[in-house]
């Protein structure tokens, strides 16, 4: 047994190693043998000499030396016993050579054992938090998915809107990947657009199906739980989850083998993308019935987009949200093409009824928020545990759950970034442990975050404190190590970042219109147009909105027959109604921000000039708001 | 009379370090020496002095040298530089520790006769 524990000091020290240092002779044993001592001295230094466990060089110095020593002590005339005794102690001697000579070593080698000790301290640290984060557990204790279904589930069956829009999308399969009309025809298409007679004849072609998208959009609810994996929809709803049918194979299909490891935020959101497509089938439908003179189905046009707004907002998510805006916008634009160019065409009843409409819907950004904020705790709860009080330890399941993240992650930002997974996800464990901001820091950090944006979206545009150089988001541009460490908030917060801006960009589009079909009235009801918007209120308008951006009265400008209502943009200067050079937004400028999604195109790249005005409504011959109006031509 | 171990492994590195300010010296002749020189009062065992040689070899204040021009191999030691420095410094302090304690009466002051006389 002690020979056997011994092993690995003895093959440290063996002649095989002396060889490949490139040493020779130094058999220590011999150095002992050739003394010519007694065999008991001979033991005795044998057994000295082996107990320092020192290198080989080392040992042959000190079996010489102790060999000459009772040598010169045999010489004095001593016996072997006398001379034992006073040697002492053979093992006391060995441990104090072994000490005293290691102390002598060269300088590289007592760093390389600090290094050394060092290191195995670091390793058994590392595998002991390994093995803490392994005993830790995930508490999943909220359904968000459930929480994000509820308002689907609980509309009955008879009064769900997507099965109307399912048949109608269904009736007008046409030759792109997904059921539906094909896309050339589903762009909000004008009646002065070159596709216009396309578009026009598509949707004369498939009346029944648009007549059934008009009646969906007037029921009360959409009724569509959504899932993340494909098995949970409906075997006829499989097809509108936003993949090629070719794709829809079973390799391709997002199945779950266990459902309690499905992500709220992938969950997969098919009538957003319906909807939109719907609400311009009924905008392009609306323009034809209004060149037609049919008013009142282009009312219940223009009626059903709107409820499809509020119907795509059943689930609450920022992206929900955003579609609805589309879809309002959408609504609004056609509202401006028929009082620009058809403006007798409804009754002041019917547009009454349509002012009513708009008035009474708003979109639910805080909803949305909330929902956001499900998504991100739904992924916290997933990679940490939970000890009640707002903390927690990261989980061994938590680097799998990071790593499909990084596809959200790096649509928001661009990058490449990688969590390891598998066996090296295994040994990373500990690490991110480490390094991943815990529980409460990542939660408070988001919250922050969200407390801004909802601060935010409460506070008027001119009341804002935003500076281009002050994002409201952390973007951990300059520090992608803190992208790592605040993972979760890169890739959630940023949904939420816009959202204000958005909020107020769809509120002053809502604004123009209310006031456009006001102005309509009062030019009916008076003959002419008024000098002053202040004027429409509180007969025409309860109350006159202000202008976004500045919170002063917005601006009325008269240019012959037609009216044009605008904000004095970012700017924050009357530039007599002119839209910015250009048209387009940089939507990475906060400040600049708010002035630009009415002229954003989408495109980050385009040049931003603030030069101009918004201009939140017109009926000047052009084209609908948000693609921008040019009144110089005008003048 | 020999010295507790405790006190021995303060004044052994000096003692050694004095015999070896006459001259080099090897193992056995420094055991023989300091038995010799102290009246066997800092005898030590060889378990300890060849420990204790290393040690001082491994801070530099001795060096060795292996002869092996005799009729058996020895290791020499000699005192460096700095050896000589902490030698002198030991030295010192060792007066100053002896001062001390003499001054509390350690040895004992031979008693004084009447005539003030020693």
């Amino acid at each position: 047994m002690i020979y056997a524990r011994r092993v690995p000091c003895r093959l440290g020290y063996t002649r095989i190693r002396d060889a490949l240092r490139g040493r020779t002779s130094l058999d220590w044993r011999q150095a002992v043998a050739t003394a010519d001592l007694p065999a008991e001295i001979s033991d005795l230094i044998r057994n000295t000499v082996r107990r320092t466990r020192l290198w080989r060089s080392e040992k042959i110095d000190v079996a010489r030396e102790l060999a000459a020593h009772f040598q010169d002590g045999l010489g004095t005339g001593r016996t072997p016993q006398q001379l034992i005794h006073s040697f002492g102690d053979p093992r006391l001697a060995a441990q104090l050579i072994r000490r005293a000579k290691r102390c002598g070593r060269p300088l590289a080698w007592h760093v390389g054992r600090g290094v050394g000790r060092m290191m195995t301290v670091l390793v058994i640290a590392y595998v002991a938090v390994g093995l803490y984060v392994l005993s830790a557990r995930p508490s999943i204790k909220t359904d968000y998915l459930a929480i994000f279904n509820a308002r689907a589930f609980a509309v009955p069956e008879a009064e769900r809107a997507w099965p109307l829009y399912r048949n109608a999308m269904n009736a007008m399969a046409g030759s792109g990947d997904c059921p539906g009309p094909p896309n050339p025809v589903a762009h909000n298409v004008h009646w002065e657009d070159a596709g216009w007679s396309e578009a026009e004849q598509f949707v004369m072609q498939h009346a029944a199906a648009i007549a059934l998208l008009r009646e969906a959009g007037r029921r009360a609810a959409l009724g569509l739980p959504v899932w993340p994996e494909d098995e949970s929809f409906a075997p006829e709803d499989r097809s509108f989850l936003g993949r090629p049918s070719a794709a829809n194979a079973d390799s391709q299909r997002r199945t779950f083998p266990d459902l309690k490891d499905r992500l709220l935020c992938e969950t997969q959101l098919p009538q957003t993308e319906l909807l939109r497509r719907a609400s311009q089938l009924l905008a392009i439908d609306a323009r034809r019935a209004a060149l037609a003179g049919n008013a009142r189905i282009a009312l219940a046009d223009v009626l059903a987009q709107s409820g499809m707004s509020r119907q795509v907002q059943e689930a609450p998510c920022i992206s929900c949200a955003l579609v609805a805006g589309e879809i309002l916008a959408s609504a609004y634009s056609v509202v401006q093409n028929v009082l620009t160019d058809q403006r007798e065409l409804w009754s002041d009843d019917e547009l009454r009824d349509l002012a009513r409409e708009f008035v009474q819907f708003d979109i639910d950004w805080g909803r949305a928020i909330e929902g956001q904020r499900n998504m991100f705790y739904d992924v916290v709860q997933r990679i940490y545990t939970d000890d009640d009080d707002g903390g927690g330890r990261f989980v061994p399941g938590g680097m799998r759950t990071l790593s499909r993240l990084v596809p959200r992650y790096q649509t928001w930002k661009q990058r490449d970034y990688w969590w390891p997974t598998g066996k090296a996800g295994f040994f990373a464990l500990p690490a991110a442990d480490l390094y991943i901001a815990s529980r409460a820091k990542m939660t408070a950090m988001y919250e922050r975050h969200l407390g801004r944006v909802n601060r935010t979206l409460a506070t008027p545009i001119w009341e804002w404190n935003l500076s281009p150089h002050q994002p409201s988001v952390p973007s951990f541009d300059d520090q992608p190590w803190q992208a790592y460490r605040h993972y979760l908030v890169s890739v959630f917060a940023p949904a939420t970042e816009r959202v204000p801006h958005m909020a107020e960009y769809r509120r002053g589009q809502r604004d123009g219109v209310l006031i456009g079909i006001a102005l309509e009235r009062y030019r009916r009801e008076h003959g002419n147009w008024p000098a002053s918007l202040s004027e429409l209120a509180p007969h025409w308008l309860p109350a006159l909105p202000v202008d976004r951006i500045t919170g002063k009265p917005l601006h009325l400008r008269v240019l012959d027959d037609r009216v044009l209502v605008y904000s004095e943009g970012v700017d924050r200067d009357d530039d007599g109604g002119r839209l910015p050079p250009g048209h387009a937004g940089n939507h990475e400028t906060p400040a600049a921000d708010f002035a630009a999604p009415i002229f954003w195109t989408g495109d980050p790249t385009t040049e931003f000039a603030n030069d101009g005005d918004w201009v939140i409504w017109s009926t000047t011959k052009g084209r609908e708001p948000s693609n921008g109006h040019r009144v110089e031509s005008e003048e | 009379m020999k010295i507790e171990r405790e006190l021995m492994r303060g004044a052994g590195p000096t003692a050694v370090l004095q015999l070896l300010a006459g001259g080099e010296k090897y193992g056995y002749e420094l055991i023989e020496a300091l038995s010799r020189h102290s009246n066997g009062v800092l005898a030590m065992g060889q378990s300890t002095l060849y420990p204790l040689l290393y040690n001082l070899e491994a801070k530099d204040l001795v060096k060795s040298r292996l002869d092996e021009s005799g009729p058996r191999p020895r290791r020499y030691y000699r005192l460096t530089a700095k050896g000589q420095r902490k030698l002198a410094a030991d030295t010192k302090q060792w007066q100053a520790l002896w001062e001390s304690l003499r001054s509390l009466g350690i040895p004992p002051q031979p008693a004084r006769t009447a005539g003030g006389a020693r």
